[in-house]
């Protein structure tokens, strides 16, 4: 299945963004340039995942 | 070029203007990658299948809400984007405010809105030069991934800037913070804190505040690579006593009008201990050669650099 953000040419990013207890943001692509939750479709707590 | 996070249009009465949706701001957060301690193998994230543990591709995930009892209702992307409320690829304003209405709680996130395309720099214009004459912010609401936004589009200098705001029912309760009430401050000690604002005010001048804490991580990280000696920041100043509150309201209110913003030295030129972080401090006690000052505290450091530096004085006198 083709990402309908990439077919639009969009920013954004398919690593999941993880948000750690102490309030920083990781990406799990390690390439990841912007943290933006808006960059972001998959989101992560370390607790469980997010509905973002 | 930037990219856009999203494109669309704006909806302003039957005008339809299609705009791309740009950050207007970045974090300049240092990001760290993660290793594990005593080794140089770096913390890896991945996303697998628990049951296969082989991993997963981005596009072969899709989200599942937790129903009780262990069961999952799974829903695609689409099916998210089908439902999504009003039309997803349109910015529709519903009203105009005035911008100074908008309590700044509200303000989540600045984005830029430019045109797609040459052919609507005339109703972007028109509807930038209009809001900027009425000082009036469009209430519009849009989608984005998955996530309906309330915004505030407003005119900035030649561009659109639209503002994601705070929905009514995100704003926390402020009762809840038990803030203790009854005492009304007044008198002297309202007349001297007034004061301390007058003497203290300027224009805002935002190019004058940097970032130093990550300033700070930065030269640590320097001076990790060159394998310098590394310095810690001073602890933060201790809580003003109520006892002590008009004098040091005073005092404040004398270095504000004296423009004083550099460090305090007594009347001899040396520095006021007081005033000194403690990477300042243990540079002075590395000069005064101060026996185990890197096991000290801020406090034990002011303490043996004034002792040290009183004996270095009496030194100097006497030779």
């Amino acid at each position: 299945m083709t990402c309908p953000e990439c077919a639009q040419d969009l920013d954004h990013c398919h690593g999941a963004l993880v948000r750690l207890p102490d309030g920083t943001v990781e990406c799990f692509d390690p390439d990841c340039h912007d943290t933006g939750a808006d960059r972001h479709a998959l989101q992560v707590r370390i607790d469980g995942v997010e509905s973002g | 070029m930037a990219r856009a996070i999203w494109t669309g249009a704006i909806s302003f009465g039957l005008v339809s203007i299609p705009v791309g949706l740009f950050s207007a701001t970045e974090d300049h957060t240092i990001h760290f990658h993660q290793f594990e301690r005593g080794t140089s193998d770096r913390i890896r994230y991945q996303r697998v299948n628990e049951r296969t543990g082989k991993e997963v591709e981005y596009s072969d995930i899709v989200k599942g809400k937790d129903v009780g009892g262990g069961d999952h209702v799974l829903v695609e992307p689409d099916e998210l984007a089908d439902i999504a409320p009003g039309r997803s690829r349109t910015i529709d304003i519903e009203t105009f405010v005035d911008l100074d209405d908008i309590d700044p709680i509200f303000f989540q996130k600045t984005y830029w809105l430019a045109p797609t395309d040459d052919q609507y720099a005339r109703p972007y214009a028109l509807l930038r030069e209009a809001m900027t004459r009425t000082n009036r912010a469009g209430i519009a609401t849009f989608v984005m991934r998955g996530k309906e936004y309330l915004t505030a589009l407003r005119a900035d200098g030649d561009v659109l800037a639209l503002e994601t705001l705070f929905f009514a029912d995100e704003i926390r309760d402020r009762s809840a913070l038990d803030i203790p009430g009854g005492a009304k401050p007044k008198g002297k000690e309202l007349e001297m804190a007034t004061g301390l604002i007058e003497a203290m005010s300027g224009e805002w001048k935002p190019d004058e505040f940097r970032d130093t804490y990550t300033e700070r991580v930065e030269k640590l990280i320097e001076d990790k690579r060159k394998g310098r000696e590394i310095v810690t920041e001073a602890e933060p100043p201790e809580p003003t006593a109520m006892t002590d509150l008009i004098a040091a309201l005073e005092r404040s209110v004398d270095d504000a009008r004296g423009g004083k913003k550099s460090k305090k030295a007594s009347s001899n030129g040396t520095p006021d201990l007081s005033e000194l972080s403690k990477a300042d401090l243990t540079k002075m006690a590395r000069e005064l050669d101060v026996k185990g000052r890197s096991s000290m505290s801020r406090a034990e450091l002011e303490k043996a650099v004034a002792e040290a530096s009183g004996g270095s004085e009496r030194r100097k006198k006497a030779s």
